[in-house]
């Protein structure tokens, strides 16, 4: 059997756990646990706007380099993890660098998490965020 | 519904006709070189909060934590990103590998002052031993 055509894959003995196996032949993770839950890349200039996103519903521009990103598909718990980066500046350039910025999750919630985003000058939209949490759905 | 405790495939196809009415494929090496291996969030104290892949966190002093992992990896070249919340302006907390099975954060403030942090945030990507 080399490929299958299905739209939903469902666990056996446990419908929210399938084991797979790499390249090895022999070492097996989780796949469900492994999958990223939620992804977006979005602009904080001017208007607040996803470029391309996974299982975000909205974004909201709360004040300068705060904004909340809505889950779509709320996640089980608010004890999951993710990363965040920003630029922390203006500039469409991923080189387009602050020295001295910052940025990291300000909240987590089951249905949202916040971005926050500062310079040494204090808080700051930025022209790059990117964005992706792992954890239970729920 | 078929049910199969153990199927192997290479390809998987899904038709996403609700949305473009076209099918996309994923070779099935991408389901495990493409999830995540671990993550966790941690609280100052190096208790988890949340996990997968991780089996215990230690507090080695103030700022300096590490975090073992329940499989070890192939080898220590593979990614590991840590995210701290903003709890206080301009901190950081660089994550890197100690050994296959082992994670370091140290978190930092704007002195380069080592600072317990409740919010560490880790993902491990990358082959498994």
């Amino acid at each position: 059997m080399s490929t299958l055509l299905l739209n939903t894959l469902t666990g056996k003995t446990s419908a929210g756990s399938i084991v797979v196996t790499g390249e090895g032949g022999s070492t097996t993770t989780n796949m469900q646990q492994g999958l990223a839950k939620m992804w977006v890349n979005y602009t904080g200039i001017s208007t607040t706007a996803a470029r391309d996103s996974f299982n975000v519903s909205s974004l909201t521009d709360n004040s300068t380099g705060r904004t909340t990103i809505t889950i779509n598909n709320d996640m089980g718990n608010a004890n999951y993890s993710g990363y965040y980066y920003t630029n922390a500046n203006t500039g469409t350039g991923y080189t387009d660098l602050n020295n001295d910025y910052t940025g990291g999750f300000g909240s987590f919630a089951t249905g949202s998490c916040g971005n926050n985003t500062q310079s040494g000058s204090g808080d700051v939209d930025s022209y790059q965020n990117l964005c992706g949490i792992f954890g239970d759905l729920a | 519904m078929v049910a199969h405790g153990t199927i192997a495939f290479d390809t998987l196809t899904t038709s996403d006709q609700a949305n473009t009415g076209t099918e996309k494929s994923i070779d099935t090496s991408y389901l495990f070189n493409g999830s995540a291996k671990g993550w966790l969030n941690g609280a100052s104290d190096a208790s988890i909060n949340g996990s997968f892949g991780f089996s215990s966190g230690v507090d080695n002093g103030t700022g300096d934590y590490s975090y073992n992992l329940t499989n070890a990896m192939g080898s220590d070249n593979n990614s590991v990103v840590n995210m701290n919340p903003r709890s206080a302006q301009d901190r950081a907390g660089p994550a890197t590998f100690n050994s296959v099975s082992q994670v370091l954060v140290h978190v930092y403030d704007i002195s380069s002052q080592a600072v317990n942090d409740g919010g560490v945030n880790v993902t491990v990507q990358g082959e498994l031993a």
